[in-house]
């Protein structure tokens, strides 16, 4: 078998015949709206013949070359990704009638398709994009079943606008790996190379003639000079630590006062993948249904979570998570830049930014790297990766037992299951909870029993107003569970410290269970209960319980309360910062608003308590639950996926730091 | 603004209990009718609609006429006399959720656009007989006037955010009415960005999307009808766009139909106030 | 109690534990143990505070009034920490009621003694005034977090 062959340029429908043959569609450049895009193609003739781009930041003109050839124009506006990661795509149906609930999967069997004119650097974030959204415990099935399904023709880039990079990102402009055949497009044909098992009988189909070396020599030069046109404009070489310490960076406020934060950047990267899912129903909520779109983290609600609180309000804040992101914790999630240089971000800018300017305004070679915010490596222990039901599209439905009222605001649901992921839950993790026609709330499992889990749930919302609404019958529809739990064989032989704010009490308690259940092991436990007002306490009586044993220390202390409560009034700090024990001695599990864990982490720390072994687990806005939707990111964690716990010295200064 | 919390008191979703129909009331002040009518645009389920919830004030379709109290009032129009500002007032009182529909009632609508002439010479202007029309100097979004709960955007309203809106009302759940970019849109629909592309001006990235992008997907520039999306850095939009045209272009893009929008109104009188002057009265034409 | 009994008091409370042997001994000198049966009102807000007192033993409960005469306990103070601290401010008028909600064990200090103790003794007053900054700064702290009401249901954003 040759190294190459060679196609001329008017046999490239023969080609296309062979793809078609081959049971695919094809999917390559065209124009449209004045741009090349990518679209399903009938013929050849549909591609962009004798036309390219010039690009300039925040600029995209076509041009008329007067040459015949189909691949001149550097990257079509949209990226690969709108077929192996569409903007749109139904996930689920779901019916109510009376208790009962069903939701099913609408995923779709892809099409088989033939992705043709793929450049090297979108090769390279095509592999990108498959690593993030297989990198989870469970990936993501409707993105691996599309990329399986598509077969890819490149073509080896021999222009390069003045916006290209990948030289610099070391995605290109060769192509070397991934793809099923390689083009070059020369004057007369093109020279093609085989480079995988399912491209060897399409190109067989083909009966084509070995190339003659003056043809790969020229592909080859013309390739190389595209190396040389681009250079080396972005300094990749350590960038990514270099970012991690350039957070407070003034730089940020300034690129923040031309962004205008409209998410262009983020939906024609090849490489994001961030996504949110919308719920539509008829009138009476019986039918419903979901689907799932592009998002992107410049928009002020991707980063909404409870309490009308923002993670990032500022503009300023979204361009750093992106840029940060893109070209810094993506390596410390992904183990690869997030960014393979194709430039699209800064021709799509409508106001023109350059991310290689701000790159080199913000992270110059020149930067010291300081200390690094966060430890480099992910955290272990991250949930098994076997869950067969956690993806976005398969639920488990579960009966409501019973429901034990616990506040005036929360209530226990007493969930009955038979599937044994669900059942295997440990401390800590928790699951997604769907009713019909309502989002989807991530809740924290609150005990783990035969047969079932509680869920215990506060009312602050619609969809929690009507979980806590449900009677005993009813049925919901779970994911999970999901989540690294607490670690808490690290506690084995040590002092145990347990300090729970309101709801944060309710992921504590499989905790407690579990400890005491094996009493021995442990060494002194104390626990340390806040609650808004005496009427917010949870689990009162299983805590009075507690408090009666002579081997559990409890103490409890409320924000508020009436002269009738003859209790300790103040914060849960109070409880234990002028107290005798010794930290250094004890592990510590925290749960409660992100506020008083911060205060509780310091405080622990006062008395002595390691930061490895203060354990607390945060709230971010989980909806995918398996790191594939972007939500819940914190530096260079997924807390869905990370976490939900993590030790502080985990975190580092992501713990608490502004805007992150 | 927020998404709008649109839980009624005791009213916690189809499973507690007997749904208890709504009161819904539409009104309207300053404006061309164009978004109450939206809701007969939702022809399939406008049977359904009507037997979910309590239509007692809709006087483009029907009868039936309520002075109150309503659970949940849309309001249309912008509020241009002082029998509106009284009346507004009195609908606030009865509403226990007020919600203002389209340009004119959310922004002021195409009619702001007068807020910066001289009233007199706006009147003479456009009436023969000015001496009969009483308006206040300015017309002005409900908010300016009342507390709003909640509002749809658009010139007119989006019928698939109207059906969301309402359906979030009867399930009980908070209605899903994204205050990005159109851009977003744009780039979901694979719409070739005409800015970009074309050098054609367009206010998609300072604009609340829920249009479906409807301007750029035909090949012209977004006109903002749905007014100011969160974050609307209409500072660097204008001064990118002044690098190619004059400042009086400039302030026209902005000077549409939610011109008196915050952050539009500052861009026009940034670069010299809306174009265009109050031509002189008209001759009365007695031929 | 003799003066070297309190000593040994205080020194078993936070307040007083980090203070060197000779200022507690002066401290000893100036202060007398008192009992408080629950219930007691140990201050009373608006009115003079005679004593700054250091709960060896039990609770209280500070107190503020609200509109319509019913009570809201803001704070506890525990075994070891102070209470009535107003007694060394010039204008010595309490800011809270102080209750004894259990039976209670405190060394009490004459505010006007103490005041000129520590006028006359600089290291003393630098000692103790530096602990009651450091009680005053820790309810400030608390104060201010229970402020944010942390543990009020927030709107979710589901």
């Amino acid at each position: 078998m040759p190294a190459a062959y060679f196609l001329p340029r008017n046999e490239l429908d023969r080609l296309f015949g062979a793809l078609v043959a081959d049971g695919r569609r094809i999917v390559g450049p065209t124009i449209a709206d004045g741009a090349v895009v990518y679209d399903e193609l009938n013929s050849s003739a549909e591609l962009p013949y004798g036309r390219t781009a010039d690009t300039a930041p925040g600029s995209y003109r076509l041009r008329t070359t007067g040459d015949r050839r189909a691949f001149d124009y550097g990257v079509a506006l949209t990226s690969w990704k709108r077929f192996t990661h569409p903007s749109l795509i139904p996930l689920t149906r779901a019916h109510r009638d009376a208790d009962r609930i069903v939701v099913e999967s609408v995923l779709e069997e892809p099409p088989k398709l033939a992705f043709v004119g793929v450049r090297a650097c979108e090769l390279a974030a095509l592999g990108i994009q498959e690593r993030a959204m297989r990198a989870g415990p469970a990936g993501d099935p409707d993105h691996a079943a599309r990329r399986d399904a598509a077969l890819i023709v490149a073509v080896e880039c021999a222009m390069a606008t003045s916006t290209c990079f990948c030289t610099s990102m070391a995605s290109g402009p060769e192509v070397d790996h991934g793809a099923d055949l390689v083009l070059s497009e020369l004057d007369d044909g093109f020279v093609v190379r085989v480079e995988s098992d399912a491209g060897v009988p399409v190109v067989a189909s083909l009966g084509l003639r070995a190339a003659a070396p003056d043809e790969v020599e020229r592909a080859t030069a013309q390739v190389a000079a595209v190396r040389e046109v681009i250079g080396d404009p972005v300094a990749a070489n350590g960038l990514a630590a270099r970012l991690r310490t350039a957070l407070d960076h003034p730089r940020w406020s300034e690129v923040a006062e031309r962004c205008l934060a409209c998410a262009n950047c983020t939906l024609v990267c090849p490489t994001c993948f961030c996504t949110s899912v919308g719920v539509a129903s008829d009138l009476d909520g019986a039918d419903a249904s979901t689907e799932r779109s592009w998002d992107s983290c410049f928009s002020l609600g991707f980063g909404r979570v409870a309490g009308d609180a923002n993670f990032r309000p500022k503009v300023r804040d979204r361009y750093r998570q992106w840029l940060t992101h893109k070209f810094s914790t993506w390596w410390d999630q992904f183990g690869s830049s997030g960014c393979v240089g194709c430039g699209r971000c800064i021709a799509w800018c409508p106001v023109g930014i350059d991310v290689r300017e701000e790159l080199a305004a913000i992270a110059p070679v020149s930067a010291p790297t300081g200390p690094i915010p966060w430890p480099p490596s992910p955290p272990e222990g991250r949930a098994p990766a076997a869950l067969a039901t956690i993806t976005p599209a398969r639920h488990v439905i579960a009966t409501v037992r019973s429901v034990v009222p616990e506040t005036a605001d929360s209530v226990t649901l007493r969930l009955a299951t038979n599937d044994e992921a669900v059942l295997d839950a440990r401390p800590g993790q928790f699951v997604m909870v769907e009713l019909p026609a309502f989002a989807t709330p991530p809740i924290s499992i609150s005990r783990i029993r035969p047969g079932g889990l509680d869920l215990t749930i506060r009312s602050a919302g619609p969809a929690t107003a009507a979980l806590t609404g449900l009677v005993a019958g009813a049925q919901v529809a779970l994911r999970g569970p999901l989540g690294r739990g607490w670690p808490i064989d690290a506690a084995i032989g040590r002092d145990v410290v347990i300090v729970a704010g309101g709801i944060g009490l309710a992921p504590l308690r499989p905790v407690i269970e579990a400890i005491l259940g094996e009493r021995p092991r442990f060494g002194a436990i104390r626990l340390y209960l806040g609650a808004r007002t005496p009427r917010d306490r949870l689990f009162v009586a299983e805590m009075n319980a507690l408090a009666g044993r002579a081997d559990v220390e409890v103490a409890e202390i409320v924000d508020r309360a009436g002269p009738e409560w003859l209790g300790q009034v103040g914060i849960v700090t109070q409880l234990f910062d002028q107290a005798g024990w010794d930290g250094s001695r004890a592990t510590a599990f925290v749960c409660g608003p992100e506020r008083m864990m911060q205060a509780t982490a310091v405080t622990l720390a006062e008395r002595g308590v390691n930061p490895t072994a203060i354990w607390l687990t945060l709230e971010r806005n989980m909806a995918c639950g398996v790191g594939t939707c972007g939500h819940c990111q914190l530096g260079p964690f997924f807390v869905c996926r990370d976490g939900p716990v993590f030790s502080v010295a985990e975190l580092g200064t992501a713990f608490g730091r502004e805007g992150l | 603004m927020e998404p709008p919390e649109l839980i009624l008191p005791g009213r916690r979703g189809p499973r507690s209990g007997t749904p208890q129909r709504p009161r819904i009331g539409i009104v309207k002040f300053a404006s061309c009718d164009g978004c109450q009518l939206t809701l007969l645009d939702l022809e399939d389920e406008l049977l359904t609609i009507a037997d979910r919830v309590d239509l007692v004030e809709f006087a483009e379709a029907t009868s039936r006429r309520s002075a109150g109290p309503f659970d949940v009032l849309f309001v249309e129009g912008s509020i241009s006399t002082a029998e509106q500002v009284q009346e507004i007032a009195r609908l606030r009182a009865v509403s226990h959720r007020l919600v203002t529909i389209g340009a004119c009632a959310t922004a002021g609508g195409i009619q702001a656009i007068r807020n910066w002439f001289d009233p007199d010479e706006v009147r003479a202007a456009v009436y023969p007989e000015p001496t009969y029309v009483e308006s206040l100097a300015q017309a002005r979004p409900v908010a300016d006037f009342v507390a709003v709960d909640g509002e749809l955007r658009g010139c007119p309203i989006s019928p698939g955010q109207l059906r969301e809106f309402l359906v979030a009302l009867v399930t009980g759940r908070r209605p899903q009415l994204p205050d990005e970019a159109v851009c977003l849109e744009c780039k979901r629909r694979g719409v070739v960005c005409v800015a970009v592309a074309q050098g054609i001006p367009c206010l998609g990235p300072v604009t609340r999307t829920g249009c479906g992008a409807i301007c750029p997907a035909y090949g012209r520039g977004c006109y903002g009808c749905f007014g100011p999306r969160e974050s609307a850095n209409t500072t660097s939009l204008a001064r990118w766009l002044s690098d190619d045209r004059s400042a009086a272009d400039v302030g026209r893009l902005f000077a549409g139909f939610t011109a008196w929008s915050v952050p539009f109104r500052a861009t026009i009188d940034a670069y010299g106030g809306p174009p265009g002057q109050v031509l002189p009265a008209r001759e009365t034409d007695d031929a | 109690m003799a003066t070297r009994d309190l000593t040994t008091v205080l020194d078993a409370t936070w307040f007083a534990a980090d203070l060197t042997t000779e200022a507690t001994g002066r401290l000893a000198a100036l202060g007398s143990l008192a009992d408080f049966a629950e219930g007691t009102i140990v201050v009373r807000e608006g009115e003079v505070c005679e004593s700054l007192g250091v709960v060896v033993s039990g609770r209280i409960a500070l107190r503020l009034r609200l509109p319509g005469g019913q009570d809201r306990t803001i704070l506890t103070v525990h075994p070891g920490d102070v209470f009535g601290w107003s007694a060394v401010l010039p204008q010595p008028i309490a800011t809270s009621t102080g209750v004894a909600v259990m039976p209670t064990t405190a060394v009490l200090f004459d505010g006007n003694r103490l005041k000129l103790a520590l006028a006359a003794d600089c290291d003393l007053a630098a000692a103790i005034y530096g602990r009651l900054l450091v009680s005053v700064a820790r309810r400030l702290t608390a104060t201010r977090v229970q402020l944010l009401d942390l543990y009020r249901p927030g709107n979710e954003p589901w």
